[in-house]
């Protein structure tokens, strides 16, 4: 099946300084692809960038993305406009901060209906109410005329959500959809995602620093690190053999890894600020650290679906690492 | 909503009266016989006398506030000294030419503010910006009268295209307007510039952008609106700042208003008249506050709730 | 000294602060950089235009205008930072009273606030300083009565502030006065804004004298501030348009430049500050 969203030797810099570097992954249609890394590591930008989003001083540099064989960085501004909050959408973040203080939940709602789908006013807001119903509101006829301070945060994201369905996307960007939320929404909000996700048949880009959510809810999941991917793989093979100390060190750091701990791992260290380096970023906080890492990595194969950057990643002696770890 | 504007409304009452005090206050500032001095100088000593027993000036101070009050709720502030006509007489003349001047400086200012203050946050760093925020300063910093001044020597003197003074046709309505409202625009650009940069690094523009509008709408319907509220807290002082320059222009342009009827009642010391011109503008701008307040709860819903 | 620097980066900031010490010369060296005496009267030379001796020509009795504005220059910049000066010491002290005692100091202070916020100042001042009587000490302490309640509000709100945090507690616990704990710890926390507020305000007092020696209700003759050399020169100004033009360039120089400094210290000091100074 041909790729809904490839993505390939991204490059972004904030500026003169990089903040992604050489990014390639493909998202097929249907499919929910995680993207996990820690804050910093770039995921959001790249996110943004797909979506074109990318506020000044950020700039691509280099590389490409086509989105339904289209190579988007050359379409034109009025044509890409046209995808966005269309064929594709997107939730962030910040659910108590993302939707308009001053407008109703049923009003900008409607603005997607009325922009991408050439409804009138009045029956964008009849068709608000039932994007509501559908992404578990109460009351949806009478929510439409709340503003959004009126709503708890679990709530804001719902809304989002309808407005990102309005317009009937084929790729849904989420990035780090439940951060925010309290633990029990969180469970809500994702389980209604992949509900609607498999109603729906769009493909989702699910951005977090968490891996757990990953193995829950994605198929295939990509691990960023200072601004570039460092492991790439089904969910099924970065769980049993991550080959990327890196990955490693994030599963090691999940509570539900092994049995009783007295303590969870966490990596020793901060994620560089500096991107410019030779060699490998990770150098500085990986417990395997040897000479070879410090020369210029490239992305390695493992298996027919997993890569690594990392020089032991086809050598066989991931596994042995991998093993070391447990 | 309406315990809201309730709220409002009866909280202005003390402020009201609060100001109604400094101003009747201000008259025992004089060295000497406050008297004397409503009375004018050369007036003789029945005269004096009549004002003194008329206004209870020989009752304790707050007796003497209270009289007064008491009539200026009946719009009545006794008789102006210079003319001998009553002073609500003399300000009802002259009121509808000051309204008259305001309107139209106040329209001016708000179609230059809005636009070029928006387009400064919008372009900003460009040469938009640069100049918008160039002529912002430069007209803050310009007084009035000077720039009343300049525009007679050039429009109408220099270049003869318009007239001085006269009130008859729109034409005399262009100088002055443009003297009363360019200052104010000049301030009220720059807030719209700083508010509209403001809320443009909010989440929610970001949300309108992923929606897919264009970068006109996002600007208009969900940047300016927000940016709205900061803004109305500035036009609170619109009224306090446009009477400056009415006072001034007027003066200079021999606009027959109230900002002249002041100065000449003030250089003809006819003191009853004062009062009543500054106790009437003050309460004009608690009007204009409250109306503000209004408009608050009209563009942030949050307002609404409480 | 971080702060200075980010101001010396700061060019229209920089720009400003060289315009008003080149002002501030100029007013300081009057004596010696006037070309004429400012009160020699010619009136056979009345309202002559610019020439080599009079360098922006001559008022309607024939007195040098360049002299008269280098003269002028003291008393409109002494009365601007004089009038600051003195809002900002009343503002400080009704700010003071109301944040740190509250309750019903602090209801009274802040209604006369709203009071003193309500009455547009300009009529105020006007009004008073006509029944006084105008004289330069009038109009300076008129000026300054009026204009203290931006200070009082935004220091009010930075004690209501500072009184919640731990070490003003601690400092009370130790036994602080009321006076030194208001100088040692809520003062030095919040001269950033006000002395932002105070360049903005003698921009403001700057423009408020001279509209009011414009009108002839501020400095008297034989005394000449900018404004009221303008006042002189509205009488002629269709005639004599050299009169009006000079007073205001410099009226409007001092103004702007005050504003950009200003500016530049609100973004050096603090970049959140609100628009509350004008």
């Amino acid at each position: 099946m041909q790729d809904l969203l490839k993505v390939e030797g991204l490059q972004i810099a904030f500026g003169t300084s990089p903040v992604v570097r050489q990014v390639s992954f493909g998202l097929k249609p249907g499919e929910t692809l995680g993207i996990v890394g820690e804050s910093g590591s770039g995921k959001s930008v790249t996110a943004l960038s797909i979506m074109g989003l990318l506020s000044h001083p950020g700039r691509i540099t280099a590389g490409s993305i086509t989105f339904r064989g289209q190579d988007l960085l050359t379409l034109p501004e009025d044509k890409r406009r046209g995808l966005r909050g269309s064929s594709m959408a997107m939730i962030f973040q910040e659910p108590m901060t993302c939707l308009n203080p001053v407008y109703t939940v049923g009003q900008q709602i409607g603005e997607v209906l009325t922009l991408h789908r050439g409804m009138d006013k009045r029956k964008a807001l009849a068709n608000a109410a039932e994007y509501l119903e559908r992404v578990g509101i109460p009351d949806p006829a009478k929510r439409l005329r709340n503003f959004p301070h009126e709503l708890s945060g679990g709530m804001r994201q719902r809304v989002m959500i309808a407005m990102a369905l309005a317009g009937q996307p084929e790729l849904l960007i989420a990035d780090e959809p439940t951060t925010a939320l309290d633990v029990t929404v969180q469970a809500q909000i994702l389980d209604l995602l992949s509900d609607l996700q498999k109603d729906t048949g769009m493909a989702q880009l699910l951005i977090t620093h968490d891996l757990g959510l990953v193995a829950e809810y994605a198929q295939r999941a990509i691990v960023m690190y200072a601004g570039q991917v460092v492991e790439t793989g089904t969910v099924q093979e970065l769980f049993e053999h991550p080959a990327h100390p890196y990955t490693q060190g994030l599963l090691q750091s999940l509570p539900l890894w092994g049995e009783a701990q007295d303590r969870l791992y966490s990596i020793p260290g901060t994620v560089p600020r500096n991107l410019n380096m030779e060699g490998c970023a990770f150098a500085a906080r990986c417990p395997h650290v040897e000479a070879a890492c410090h020369q210029s990595q490239h992305m390695l194969p493992v298996t027919a679906t997993q890569s690594a950057r990392c020089w032991r990643a086809s050598s066989g002696k991931a596994k042995e690492v991998a093993q070391a770890c447990q | 909503m309406l315990k809201y504007i309730v709220k409002r409304v009866l909280l202005a009452i003390p402020l009201i009266l609060g100001i109604s005090l400094i101003v009747f206050g201000l008259m025992h500032l004089a060295p000497g016989d406050p008297v004397r001095m409503l009375a004018g100088r050369e007036a003789p000593a029945e005269v004096v006398a009549a004002i003194r027993a008329e206004w209870g000036f020989d009752k304790p101070f707050f007796s003497q506030y209270l009289l007064w009050l008491g009539r200026a709720i009946r719009l009545d502030f006794g008789k102006s000294i210079a003319t001998n006509l009553p002073v609500s007489f003399l300000i009802q003349s002259r009121l509808p030419y000051t309204l008259k001047l305001n309107f139209w400086a106040t329209l001016l200012g708000l179609t230059i503010a809005f636009p070029l203050g928006v387009m400064a946050a919008a372009k900003r760093g460009t040469w938009v910006d640069y100049c918008s925020s160039a002529l912002a300063l430069v007209g803050m910093s310009m007084p009035s009268f000077w720039l009343s001044m300049v525009l007679i020597i050039v429009v109408s003197v220099k270049l003869d295209l318009l007239p001085t003074s006269g009130t008859g046709s729109w034409l005399n309505y262009i100088l002055p307007a443009t003297a009363l409202g360019f200052s104010w625009a000049a301030g009220l650009m720059r807030m719209i510039r700083t508010s509209v940069l403001e809320v443009l690094k909010e989440d929610y523009v970001r949300t309108a952008r992923a929606k897919g509008l264009r970068e006109r709408a996002v600007l208009v319907r969900h940047a300016l609106r927000n940016a709205l509220i900061p803004i109305i807290t500035v036009l609170g002082t619109w009224l306090a700042f446009m009477v400056v320059g009415t006072v001034i222009v007027e003066t200079i342009f021999a606009w027959p208003g109230l900002g002249r009827l002041l100065t000449t009642a003030l250089l003809q010391r006819d003191f009853f008249l004062v009062q009543a011109i500054i106790l009437m503008i003050s309460v004009a701008v608690v009007a204009a506050n409250l109306l503000v307040d209004l408009m608050y709860a009209w563009v942030d819903p949050r307002v609404r709730l409480e | 000294m971080k702060t200075l620097k980010r101001l010396a980066h700061h060019r229209l900031a920089t720009a400003g602060a060289i315009v008003l010490l080149l002002l501030s010369l100029l007013a300081v060296f009057a004596p010696f950089l006037a070309p004429n005496d400012p009160a020699d009267v010619n009136p056979s030379q009345g309202l002559r235009g610019p020439s080599l001796q009079y360098p922006f020509g001559q008022d309607a009795l024939g007195r040098c205008i360049l002299s008269r504005m280098l003269f002028g220059a003291r008393i409109s910049l002494t009365v601007g930072l004089l009038a600051g000066v003195i809002s900002l010491l009343v503002g400080v002290v009704m700010g003071s009273l109301a944040g740190y005692f509250g309750g019903w100091v602090d209801l009274l202070v802040m209604r006369l606030a709203e009071v003193f916020m309500t009455i547009p100042q300009f009529l105020l001042v006007m009004a008073s300083v006509a029944i006084i009587g105008p004289s330069f000490n009038t109009v300076l302490i008129i000026i300054g009565l009026s204009s203290w309640t931006g200070y009082a509000r935004v220091l009010r709100g930075e004690i209501l502030a500072i009184k919640q945090k731990p070490f003003v507690e601690a400092a009370r616990a130790y036994g602080s006065g009321h006076l030194r704990l208001l100088s040692r710890h809520v003062l030095p926390n919040c001269w950033s804004p006000l002395i932002v507020m105070v360049t903005l305000n003698v921009a403001n007092v700057i423009l408020l004298e001279s509209s009011l020696s414009f009108l002839g209700f501020g400095i008297q003759e034989p005394d000449a501030s900018w404004g009221s050399i303008l006042n002189q020169g509205r009488t002629y100004f269709q005639t004599a348009p050299h009169i009006a033009t000079f007073p205001g360039l410099a009226i409007m120089m001092a103004v702007l430049a005050f504003n950009l400094l200003g500016d530049g210290m609100r973004d050096a000091l603090d970049p959140k500050l609100v628009e509350e100074a004008r």
